[in-house]
């Protein structure tokens, strides 16, 4: 056990070789997320609208201003500008044409997927004006929430990207540590070391899920305190994606092994984590994208971990149907890749070359 | 098995596709010596090691490593032999001790004694005093000198040492050769690759020397460089001999060479018989400013059994 742990430390002090490559692979994911939270996932649009004359116009704004959440932030904050100039990215103007008011939503240089989101809104404000018309004939939406908060993207975004942390960290310190052994040929002292090669792997995985557990935790730090939403609790979040770290792990270890050269490592590494982040739900649940997309996903252990993190950021909510299924499954997967590992590493490190 | 070798090589061949790399070569190493493996690049000399080490099978033979069978004994022969090899494979960024003490978390079974076996062998090397810089800081000696106390940190008693002293200055290289010497007396067995002739000559009580991936010449220094049995004679003649070979053939020389404009260099049989007849001979058309009689050096053993011709 002295010698596993006096292992373990050396794996630790390997840092120092690689000082660079431990910052990336542990804060980009969180700087990533930062920048992403602050700049793009955004609920509350500016929209402005001509400063209004009458007294439609008037309860126009007053409905845009109702719009939003039940149980959440509004949709809408109006600016009100004196006349519509095309300069604005989106500006509304009521108008009388054919006789009839009309809201003429003029749009500038947004994309299609903005204009989609403030023309939603606008609808969404006229069907409150509409309804008010129409009394008892009106027809309401409710909404309706099972959760008792309205949850931001953010918390989805940022929970799926717990997951990429902790495998960008391990799959690419991993990778990279073994592809330099090669490199500085000091992979020769593992060579003619006499020690069981299941005690080394078992430090450098130790020490790889260690960091990896670090990469996950700075991110949900960062996802709490941008989101103010806390998991239910983050021994659970880190418990989960252990087998998720294992299996980047392996993918790293197995990369440098067979590449035995650093870059090509290191973009193994790399694509394969922004692959499994983007495919293996890290921008919406699998069920929610066509079915295709979604059987693939299913076979990333990305979608697994992020729907077993759900409910842990969701006030319970599951949405993992078969969780047996995903457990067996990362589980086999962590189960091959690990004695792919072993042996690939006898084959590439230990054998004799005949 | 003979408990007296530390290594016994017996008629071991490796091919790499159609190259020979050794080719049905055998000698034994005694424990406690210091024995050196000479050769022209690409001769085999590292193949010869990477066999030794276990690293490589051998296509024929057999070879025993302290008293171990090697293909079915590797761990055992690993646990026993220390290796520094040519190119420093030291952590860079790591400090000396934390190069010491990952070599202890793989080698040393016995991690008791670890921490005083560091202190003791670092103030060996002389290096106590910089253990915890960085070891891209130091010079190419003390890189030499740490990765020797690396490989004896687990208390070998086989060393391979590949080129010790490359790349290391005057001071560094005999640093280095007292470090062997004293090891040797605590009954270290080493084995040395080098091609510094005077590091070989200076170290080694006996030496092989490897051509083609066969042992060409085995014996101590004194007994190859006897074993010529020339003399190397150094001639300055004025007007300088301008056909030598002429000049000198009723004599018994060979590799003549013109080191100088006016002085010309070669080897002689019974050279401290002839040299009197030598002299008389060339005094009767040139006048001889010098004559220099010399016993072969490590350098003439190596070149008269491997040749001239460069090697790639």
């Amino acid at each position: 056990m002295r010698r596993f742990f006096l292992l373990l430390r050396n794996e630790f002090k390997m840092f120092r070789t690689a000082l660079p490559v431990h910052m990336i692979a542990i804060f980009q994911p969180t700087v990533m997320y930062i920048l992403m939270a602050a700049i793009m996932v955004v609920p509350t649009f500016d929209m402005v609208v001509v400063q209004p004359q009458s007294a439609l116009e008037q309860d126009l704004v007053h409905a845009m201003r109702q719009v939003g959440s039940p149980i959440g932030p509004d949709y809408i904050h109006t600016i009100l500008t004196p006349q519509a100039d095309p300069g604005h990215r989106q500006v509304i103007e009521v108008i009388v044409q054919n006789g009839q008011s009309t809201a003429l939503q003029r749009f500038g240089y947004i994309d299609s997927n903005l204009v989609k989101n403030l023309r939603n809104r606008l609808t969404a404000a006229t069907l409150l004006l509409w309804n008010q018309q129409l009394g008892p004939q009106a027809i309401t939406i409710v909404e309706h929430p099972w959760l008792p908060l309205d949850v931001p993207y953010t918390v989805y975004f940022g929970m799926a990207m717990i997951a990429l942390a902790g495998y960008l960290a391990a799959a690419m310190i991993g990778g990279y540590l073994m592809a330099q052994d090669f490199e500085n040929e000091t992979i020769l002292e593992y060579r003619l070391s006499p020690i069981s090669p299941l005690l080394l792997l078992a430090a450098r995985f130790c020490r790889l899920l260690i960091t990896g557990w670090i990469a996950a935790a700075i991110l949900y730090i960062a996802l709490g305190l941008i989101t103010h939403m806390w998991a239910s609790s983050i021994l659970t979040v880190l418990a989960i994606i252990i087998p998720l770290i294992w299996i980047a792990g392996c993918i790293g270890l197995l990369a440098g092994l067979l590449l035995r050269s650093t870059l090509p490592t290191f973009l193994v590494a790399l694509s394969t984590a922004f692959g499994f982040w983007l495919l293996g739900s890290g921008f919406g649940l699998a069920a929610g994208f066509s079915p295709t997309f979604e059987s693939i996903s299913r076979l990333i252990p990305n979608t697994a971990v992020v729907e077993m993190l759900f409910p842990h950021f969701y006030f319970g909510r599951q949405v993992q149907a078969d969780l047996l299924g995903a457990i067996l499954q990362l589980v086999a997967t962590s189960l091959i890749l690990g004695l792919l590992v072993i042996g690939v590493y006898r084959w590439r490190v230990l054998s004799k070359q005949r | 098995m003979n408990n007296n070798f530390a290594i016994e090589v017996q008629s071991v061949t490796r091919r790499f596709g159609d190259l020979t790399a050794v080719d049905n070569l055998s000698f034994q190493v005694k424990r406690g010596e210091i024995f050196g493996l000479l050769g022209p690049n690409g001769a085999g000399k590292t193949t010869t090691i990477n066999l030794i080490l276990g690293l490589l099978l051998p296509q024929q033979g057999s070879l025993r490593v302290l008293g171990y069978e090697l293909a079915t004994q590797t761990r055992q022969v690993h646990s026993c032999v220390g290796y520094v090899p040519q190119e420093t494979n030291l952590y860079l960024d790591l400090s000396a001790l934390d190069n010491l003490w990952h070599h202890a978390a793989l080698y040393c079974s016995d991690l008791n004694h670890v921490e005083s076996r560091i202190e003791t062998l670092l103030r060996f090397t002389n290096l106590w005093e910089r253990r915890k810089d960085a070891v891209r800081t130091y010079s190419g000696g003390m890189k030499r000198r740490l990765a020797l106390a690396r490989a004896l940190l687990h208390d070998p008693e086989l060393i391979f040492f590949d080129e010790p002293t490359q790349g290391v200055d005057v001071q560094g290289r005999f640093a280095l050769w007292d470090h062997i010497q004293e090891q040797r007396a605590f009954g270290k067995t080493f084995i040395i690759s080098t091609n510094n002739m005077l590091e070989a000559d200076t170290l080694c009580d006996r030496l092989v020397i490897i051509d083609h991936g066969q042992a060409i010449a085995l014996d101590t220094p004194e007994n190859l460089k006897a074993g010529l049995g020339h003399s190397i004679v150094t001639l300055r003649t004025t007007p300088p001999l301008t056909d030598p070979e002429d000049v000198l053939a009723q004599f018994a020389v060979r590799n003549i060479s013109n080191p100088r404009p006016n002085e010309i260099r070669f080897e002689m049989l019974d050279a401290e018989t002839g040299a009197e007849d030598l002299i008389k001979h060339i005094n009767r058309t040139h006048q001889l400013d010098s004559i220099q009689l010399s016993r072969p050096s490590l350098d003439d053993v190596f070149l008269f059994h491997t040749g001239r011709a460069l090697r790639e």
